[in-house]
């Protein structure tokens, strides 16, 4: 992952035609763009109608673009008793009808990332999840390089910067380089991936005026993505590199974790905007004999969790679930996986109600006595 | 507005060392094991913190970022004979009497630190500014109504209703008449139009429970929507399930509301819950003639009756 | 679920004086409509408004709750909980953006079955003529 994927075909797109390629990409995709909504920048689903709200400078949205490919409602069948022709009643079921490809526009590089490494999970090892699979494939993700880093963003931290290309399809770098998103009148889109070549290459972007590189830019494309990628980020150049995770297997019955979850409010804010969080529950719900089996997002923190049947809860206090959430994303995953479960979005730091964030963690047990 | 709403960081500086003497006294006399309150965070924004030694103490900050209601987390603490301590404003009051008046811990349990309060800023939007605006406000005491919290905007309680000690002076009372300018503009609108806003609306909500699990009036040991059997609230985050679980916590807390606007200010995602709470307590008010329904009372609202209630019957 | 045009009514009545009183319609023979189904509780006071949000989201076109009058509760106080928790109500679902005429309350004591066919007759008339009642989106 050190190594910067190898681009696979460059085009110019021009701001103006933004409006124009959302619009007809929207005609038969699902696209998930960002919005400004009441003052908040928020990933949705955008109808075609509203392709005029797209709102590129609210890179820094709320919640994740994950949602994209993991809704967090997500049907999985349909099941209906069916009179079987002797009298008595056969269960019919079915998988749910798949939705549209679908297009995710505007990501930033560290949710792009994070869609990678959390469909290592859904995908390698010895089970993969066939219904991630189906919608990954289905789905393009473009991500677009930040021009300016928020305050609470740390991706520097890991393996990532402000104009890596991880996980994405295609990245647009703004042709004036990092600075302001409002700069410049056109995006350098490159494309990474077979499906990237193919998205720039598509009807919709003919139609929106996406063209080639212009000639005798090839060098200042180059030096405008080195640019993007040597970017800092302001809370990643105080943390340093993440590492952690040696230390913290020494530190499970720390007296840490029951002081630092004390002001945790046990509710899903942290996991529910956070792109690497992906644990879900299942359930069924149904009425006059048939049904759907749906996914759902679940989160950790709730004192349901991990709450069993008969009664016993293995994780039955605050102190149980917030070391939960740390150890993961800090330790357990780096362990079975070689890399932190965390992309250094900063939406922990801006989002959680109480301040109790994963940068503080870092810090606070990189001061731990062992 | 109440006249009385001004920021006055000497003040408040100086009830902070008061504070910080206070706590460290009460935890080396053991008189408390623990204290809740608040230090400082990320970016200068005060976080709960919960000094346990007389040096823990010296931690704590008292400035006008503090809009955490600290009340909710004594229910971390039910469990044992320890006294506790905790430092409430009018607001901050009003939630530890509201978890008081609902039984959830015992008032002999509770050592109280009040400070009366002439406002608090909202963070989020002392957060945005400028660095140097953001000085003025906080240190120079110059801020816009627009920075105050929402609450501070409808506050008729600014000194403390329960306390066993007061730092400070008390704040002049005065009776600011509660209105609801929102909940009359959706009543202005026409059922399609209010259908479709709240609609909307809620299908913003990513149902992380940050508004219930902040909120002083929701205090079950456990929450009916998160019960499996029966299943009140299902799991799918669909509008169906979406206005339930707004709908029904707001009329769950109908009545016991304490008007503090933080389900609004944690809500990660910007729904404005306030006006379905809102609209409930204009409600109260018309109906059943409670003039202040935000403050908790010793029975509340749909607690009690009378004969003369609007005939029900009657008002289709 | 609501087939050609009638409207579902859902009524939680009171088990000692609505449902008895609804009961002696029927066995009195009174005319009335078929739209009501009829769910028992002990008392109105048990009425749980999320019963009567349920019941809207799950295809009722309307909702009556039916109890004792005032005064005459089994339990003797239930009624009047419900008198100011279903007011409130009211005013709320009408906030929602559900016309007023679908949620109904009304007091049926045991020996008022002509009561109880009228009360039925009336509302079904008025839920009928506003129509089916937006479902919410749900899974199903």
């Amino acid at each position: 992952m050190a190594q910067s994927p190898v681009p696979k075909a460059t085009r110019l797109v021009k701001k103006v035609g933004l409006g124009a390629w959302l619009t007809a990409l929207a005609a038969d995709n699902d696209v998930m763009a960002p919005v400004t909504v009441d003052g908040k920048p928020l990933f949705r689903w955008i109808g075609a109608g509203e392709v005029g709200q797209l709102d590129l400078a609210a890179v820094h949205t709320v919640n994740s673009p994950k949602g994209g490919v993991m809704p967090q409602t997500e049907p999985m069948l349909t099941y209906s008793a069916v009179q079987d022709g002797s009298g008595g009643k056969t269960l019919d079921i079915k998988p749910a009808a798949e939705d549209r490809p679908a297009v995710l526009f505007g990501v930033r590089p560290c949710d792009a990332a994070a869609i990678d490494l959390v469909g290592k999970v859904y995908l390698t090892g010895e089970f993969t999840d066939e219904q991630y699979q189906a919608r990954r494939d289905r789905t393009t993700v473009v991500a677009i390089a930040c021009a300016a880093p928020a305050k609470a963003c740390f991706c520097t931290s890991f393996d990532l910067n402000p104009g890596a290309a991880r996980g994405a399809d295609v990245v647009l770098y703004g042709r004036s380089g990092p600075g302001s998103v409002a700069e410049g009148d056109a995006y350098y889109a490159i494309a990474y991936t077979e499906r990237g070549e193919a998205f720039l290459g598509g009807a919709a972007a003919k139609a929106a005026g996406v063209s080639d590189l212009p000639a005798g830019e090839r060098d200042k494309l180059e030096k405008i993505v080195a640019a993007f990628r040597g970017l800092a980020t302001p809370l990643g150049k105080k943390l340093g590199k993440i590492d952690v995770a040696d230390k913290l297997e020494g530190l499970f019955e720390s007296a840490y974790w029951e002081k630092v979850s004390s002001r945790c409010l046990s509710c899903a804010t942290c996991t529910f905007v956070c792109p690497t969080c992906y644990c879900f529950g299942v359930a069924d719900t149904g009425a006059g004999g048939q049904g759907v089996r749906f996914r759902y997002w679940d989160f950790c923190k709730s004192p349901q969790f991990m709450l069993m049947a008969g009664g016993h809860d293995p994780r039955p206090a605050k102190k149980n679930r917030t070391r939960q959430r740390f150890l993961h994303k800090l330790n357990y995953h780096h362990n079975r996986c070689g890399e932190y479960l965390c992309v250094g979005c900063g939406r922990c730091v801006e989002s959680c109600p109480v301040g109790l964030h994963l940068p503080l963690v870092v810090s606070d047990v990189r001061g731990l006595q062992p | 507005m109440p006249k009385s709403l001004a920021l006055d960081p000497k003040k408040m500086k100086e009830a902070e060392a008061a504070l910080r003497t206070q706590a460290a006294k009460l935890l080396s006399e053991g008189t408390v094991t623990v204290f809740l309150g608040h230090e400082e965070g990320w970016d200068g924004l005060p976080v709960p913190f919960f000094a346990t030694t007389p040096g823990e103490a010296k931690r704590l900050v008292w400035n006008p970022l503090v809009a955490f209601n600290l009340a909710k987390y004594l229910l971390d603490r039910l469990t044992g004979e320890e006294k506790v301590g905790i430092v409430v404003n009018g607001c901050g009051s009003l939630a530890l009497d509201r978890l008081l008046k609902d039984r959830r811990f015992p008032r002999e349990r509770l050592f109280v630190v009040g400070i009366p309060c002439t406002g608090l800023l909202d963070p989020d939007k002392v957060l945005a500014l400028p660095d140097e605006a953001r000085q003025t406000a906080l240190e120079g005491g110059k801020a816009e109504p627009g920075l105050f919290l929402k609450r501070c905007g409808w506050c008729d309680a600014p000194n403390p209703v329960v306390a066993d000690v007061v730092l400070g002076e008390k704040v002049p009372e005065e009776a600011v008449p509660q209105q609801y300018p929102r909940v009359e503009e959706i009543e202005k609108m026409s059922p399609a139009e209010r259908a479709a806003h709240f609609k909307t609306l809620y299908e913003k909500c990513i149902r992380c429970f940050a508004c219930r699990n902040v909120c002083p009036a929701c205090s079950c040991r456990e929450c009916s929507l998160d019960q499996w059997e029966p299943l009140w609230l299902g799991k799918a985050t669909v509008p169906s399930e979406q206005l339930m679980y707004h709908f029904i916590r707001a009329f769950d807390v109908a009545g016991r509301c304490i008007r503090c606007g933080e389900c609004e200010r944690v809500c990660s995602v910007g729904v404005p819950l306030m006006e379905l709470n809102d609209k409930l307590m204009k409600d109260i008010t018309e109906l059943f003639g409670v003039q202040r329904p935000h403050v908790p009372a010793d029975v509340e609202p749909l607690g009690q009756w009378t004969e003369g209630d609007a005939d029900l019957e009657a008002a289709h | 679920m609501a087939t050609s045009q009638e409207p579902v009514i859902v009524g939680f009545l009171c088990n000692w004086c609505s449902y008895a009183g609804a009961d002696s319609a029927g066995t009195g023979r009174m005319i009335q409509p078929t739209n009501v189904r009829i769910i028992r509780v002990p008392c109105s006071g048990r009425v749980n408004p999320r019963f009567i949000l349920r019941a809207f989201q799950r295809g009722a076109d309307g909702v009556l709750v039916s109890g004792c009058h005032p005064n005459d509760c089994h339990y003797s106080t239930g009624n009047f909980f419900a008198r100011r928790r279903l007011m409130l109500l009211k005013r709320y679902l009408e906030y929602l953006g559900i016309e007023p005429a679908r949620f109904e309350t009304h007091w049926v004591s045991a020996s008022e079955g002509q009561k109880w066919a009228e009360v039925v007759r009336s509302m079904a008339e008025r839920v009928k003529a506003l129509g089916p009642s937006p479902k919410l989106p749900s899974l199903l």
